[in-house]
């Protein structure tokens, strides 16, 4: 499966109910670089109730100029949220499902 | 001493820069038609360009990355290509219109037409591509481009009536004999013209190209922030020869000889040489920048090795692909389309895409994982945000009026 | 029985539509379409006239004025063949139309020995033969100008 499409499929929780679609993905490197390279591993995507576009890396709080265009993406995607990978039940190829009693984590990233 | 060298090279490269086939026709055809009334648009133009050249320089010195990474890097691969898809085409067409422009320029030195033209001129820009160090390239043509000055020199020497030209400029009104929708699509066309997209992608590979350093950001900024005004003077005398000349005569500007008609008027053959000289240069450094620029937005996005301080050989595919964009734009004008025609649409093209290229810049140049401490300061991200505000009603209003106007006739 | 009537019913409005859509098409020659092309005639002839006033005194070269020339003779062609679209259907468009073009038509006749002119004056001020010709020229076209110019003026056309 490639992330192309994941990205900007629906997501829906454990009711069919629908969330939102994706808008990212994360990753996380744990360790060095391996034998061949560091193993990348799936942190969870990130849910936007309103669009699957990009945040432009607004997403990173350190990132707050120029005000105004900071404001419109924030607002545009506010709501989001993380969900981790052990909440995600089906990874199909039209829609995202997820457990019951997920976690919603913060989609901002602080330093 | 050699600093302070460098320093006026850079600035007198920037005058000859600035101006192309775009603004030397787009000038012409508003000084004949609306007079100075929209010398305004060039301040404005000239100020964002600056600003736009001063991003993009900064984000090349200190992050190392040109704009089509950024850009790729920034929007994604998906939205990063239709991006690059708009800003190719414009650069095709721009390709198309600077080869035209050389060829004009050679028909009115010569009497020849400019068709027989065309296939030397294509020569002559993929020789240059291909085989001549990039400083030298860039220094001549600015250098021998300036000699479009001559508009500057033959507006004084026809003695105008300062008062009257500053009066058309600080108006700012639509003259009577032109319809309001027609004034703004020339408007935005003059925008375009001032802020071609080719001029950013072209600085910022430039300055990998020559390997800037953080410590060369001064000398940047000052080549832009004086050259480019210079630059915009040169248009706005562009303009005011048409404006003195033609329009009091009842002539509305569609080739490139009546470009030349004042100059010749208020200087005799020797300005016309001098002017012709100009023309070819500019138009010819244009073009060079132009076919470089589709190389390099091509090689940036797609991770190909590029630049002229490579062999060819160690970069194919970027010499493969300029080859291409070169054929591609001698083909359109082998169908005889008028080459001022694709200047016009050109510039006004390129205010449309200009949105696509300067908001990941914009962006970009503030976010400190690349920038670090050299991120916009308050000041520029101020203007920053009031010129994304102009550039996007500028693009979204340009498909309307071409329409409503039927492109300005 | 009763739907092949129905089906010609079909068939005429969409030939009545279809012909009102090519009529609304194709503009007539009225004063307002006649505008832009007669405005670029008229833009083209005074630029040759400059290119030939500056020959005369020898400011421009025979290569940058006969190329001046050529060029707006090019423009008078596109307008030219932009009049003979127009469809005129009453008596008064059809001699608003033709009255149009008999200016362009003279306005081309002139262009085209200003060029040839322009192209062999080689000599500037001391070539006696060339300076009368150009001054040949001058007058043609100066009459052609004025032709055109009263026809704008009668139809309408500032």
């Amino acid at each position: 499966m490639n992330l192309n499409d994941i990205l900007g499929s629906d997501v829906v929780d454990g009711d069919g109910q629908r969330l939102g679609e994706v808008s990212d993905v994360r990753f996380a490197l744990d360790a060095g670089a391996g034998q061949l390279l560091s193993q990348g591993r799936f942190v969870g995507i990130v849910v936007s109730p309103r669009t699957a576009s990009s945040f432009l890396g607004y997403e990173r709080q350190e990132l707050s100029q120029p005000w105004p265009l900071a404001q419109l993406l924030r607002w545009w995607h506010r709501g989001s949220f993380l969900v981790l990978w052990e909440d995600i039940a089906v990874l199909g190829s039209r829609e995202v499902g997820l457990r019951p009693g997920f976690t919603a984590y913060d989609a901002r990233l602080t330093r | 001493m050699k600093r302070l060298l460098g320093v006026a090279l850079g600035i007198l490269t920037a005058i000859g820069g600035f101006v192309d086939i775009g603004d030397l026709v787009t000038n012409a055809v508003v000084g004949s038609r609306f007079g100075m009334s929209l010398a305004w648009v060039v301040l404005v133009g000239v100020v964002g360009i600056c600003l736009f050249a001063n991003m993009s320089g900064r984000v090349a010195a200190v992050s190392g990355r040109a704009t089509f990474e950024v850009i790729r890097e920034r929007l994604g691969p998906r939205a990063g290509l239709a991006n690059l898809g708009a800003s190719f085409l414009i650069n095709v067409m721009t390709v198309t219109a600077e080869i035209g422009g050389i060829a004009l320029a050679l028909q009115l030195a010569s009497g020849v037409s400019y068709m027989l033209w065309v296939p030397f001129a294509l020569l002559a820009v993929w020789l240059v591509v291909w085989r001549v160090k990039f400083s030298i390239m860039e220094n001549v043509t600015g250098l021998v481009g300036l000699s479009l000055v001559v508009f500057a020199v033959a507006l004084f020497l026809l003695k105008p009536d300062w008062g009257a030209l500053a009066g058309q400029a600080f108006a700012l009104s639509v003259p009577a004999q032109e319809g309001a929708g027609v004034y703004w699509y020339y408007a935005i066309a003059l925008f375009g013209a001032a802020m071609t997209p080719y001029e950013v992608f072209f600085f910022s590979s430039g300055a990998v190209e020559e390997g800037w350093k953080i410590k060369d950001l001064l000398q940047s900024r000052i080549n832009v922030l004086l050259g480019f005004p210079l630059g915009g003077f040169l248009s706005i005398a562009i303009a005011g020869c048409a404006a003195v000349v033609l329009l009091p005569a009842g002539i509305s500007v569609t080739s490139l000889s009546q470009v030349a008609l004042p100059v010749a008027q208020a200087g005799g053959q020797l300005a016309l040489a001098v002017l012709i000289l100009g023309v070819v240069a500019a138009t010819f450094g244009a073009a060079l920048e132009t076919t470089l620029s589709s190389g390099y937005t091509l090689a940036q996005f797609f991770g190909w090795s590029w630049g002229k301080f490579r062999r060819p050989a160690q970069a194919a595919r970027f010499h493969v692909s300029m080859i291409v964009v070169l054929l591609a734009g001698v083909a359109v004008l082998a169908t005889g389309v008028d080459p001022i025609l694709v200047t016009e649409y050109s510039v006004v093209f390129s205010a449309i895409a200009l949105p696509l290229t300067y908001l990941p810049i914009l962006v970009v140049a503030n976010d400190p994982q690349y920038m670090g401490k050299h991120v916009n300061g308050r000041a520029v991200n101020i203007a920053g945000v009031i010129y994304l505000f102009i550039i996007l009603v500028a693009s979204l209003a340009a498909i309307p009026l071409m329409i409503a106007t039927g492109a300005g006739a | 029985m009763s739907k092949f009537p129905r089906s010609r019913t079909v068939v005429l409005t969409f030939l009545v539509i279809l012909s009102a859509l090519l009529t609304g098409c194709s503009q007539r020659p009225s004063a307002e379409a006649l505008e832009s092309p007669a405005k670029e005639v008229s833009s083209a002839v005074r630029a040759a006239s400059l290119a030939v006033d500056l020959r005369i005194s020898d400011s421009t070269t025979a290569a940058a004025a006969s190329t001046t020339a050529d060029d707006m003779l090019g423009d008078v062609e596109s307008a030219t063949d932009h009049v003979h679209r127009l469809s005129a259907q009453t008596q008064e468009e059809r001699v608003l139309r033709n009255d149009a073009l008999a200016a362009f038509s003279s306005i081309s006749r002139a262009l085209l020995h200003a060029r040839d002119a322009l192209t062999s004056s080689s000599g500037g001020p001391n070539d006696g033969q060339g300076q009368t010709q150009l001054t040949t020229v001058q007058g043609e076209l100066r009459v052609a100008t004025e032709q055109l110019d009263s026809l704008m003026t009668k139809a309408g056309i500032q």
